[in-house]
């Protein structure tokens, strides 16, 4: 049984994709609009797949208000170089999380917090929705746009 | 997971200090499929990959790098239509397109224009948080 936590970050995934080969394909995706673009297309952004089998394997990653401990620091004026990075490292990690729960972190910790958090408008924004469910026709890849009738 | 604790390696003729090693290697690369669905095929130190448009990408860290010094070395396939294979693939021209935490690229041909390429290969070096 490895000891995750006694480890960095980066050195618990070297670790773990020694011990893990062939990680399927996520299942998931989010889906989401940028309020500050809106003219832009839809973006979808998937967890690598050694990522999200970290996440539900559980004891690696850390809170994801460790990420935004950071960016608030990187955001202060003058900034030149995080000086609490040692937080990725030492702050205790979350346990297992089913696929849901760590396609919600994600959105907390690789989407901007103005769509998940911030926005206050009447669109939906953000859908996390099976893979399948993208289309992968790339003729109209500019004007895709959340369908707002679908549940 | 043992620690070999050194200052210098060497072969016997050549030594070069540990910082060298630590400082050369990579510390996040991934290989994805930029066309249709984006799907990364292998990575380390990359959380997600966003498909923003054709040819535009965002990329996002597991462990952050330290500041925003760090570089990149891309590289990648167009498709396998035949031909010459320039690839060109650079941080977005934007003042956000690079962060400790992650950044954007985009990804177009010698002709210009942005494109979606089959496989997109990307590399960054620099210090971690």
């Amino acid at each position: 049984m490895i000891d995750y936590p006694q480890y960095k970050l980066h050195e618990r995934e070297l670790i773990f994709k020694d011990q893990h080969k062939d990680l399927p394909e996520p299942s998931y995706a989010i889906m989401w609009e940028d309020p500050a673009d809106p003219d832009a297309p839809m973006k979808v952004t998937k967890p690598s797949p050694t990522w999200l089998a970290m996440a539900m394997h559980g004891d690696i990653l850390p809170p994801v208000e460790v990420y935004h401990a950071l960016a608030e620091d990187e955001a202060q004026p003058g900034f030149k170089r995080h000086t609490r990075g040692h937080l990725l490292h030492d702050t205790q990690p979350v346990p297992a999380m089913t696929e849901q729960e760590a396609m919600e972190y994600l959105v907390k910790k690789d989407i901007p917090a103005r769509v998940w958090r911030d926005y206050k408008g009447n669109r939906q924004i953000l859908k996390i929705v099976p893979v399948h469910m993208i289309p992968t026709n790339r003729e109209f890849r500019n004007s895709w746009k959340i369908n707002q009738e679908a549940a | 997971m043992s620690t070999i604790n050194a200052q210098n390696f060497g072969d016997g003729t050549d030594t070069v200090p540990a910082s060298a090693v630590i400082q050369g290697t990579a510390k996040s690369w991934v290989n994805f499929n930029g066309q249709g669905t984006i799907a990364t095929r292998d990575s380390y130190n990359v959380s997600s990959i966003t498909d923003n448009g054709t040819g535009d990408y965002s990329l996002n860290f597991g462990d952050s790098f330290s500041n925003t010094t760090y570089l990149m070395a891309p590289g990648g396939q167009l498709d396998t239509a035949g031909g010459a294979g320039y690839s060109s693939i650079g941080f977005e021209r934007i003042v956000s397109s690079k962060t400790t935490s992650g950044c954007r690229v985009n990804s177009g041909t010698a002709a210009g224009g942005h494109f979606d390429y089959l496989e997109v290969d990307i590399l960054f070096v620099g210090d971690l948080a």
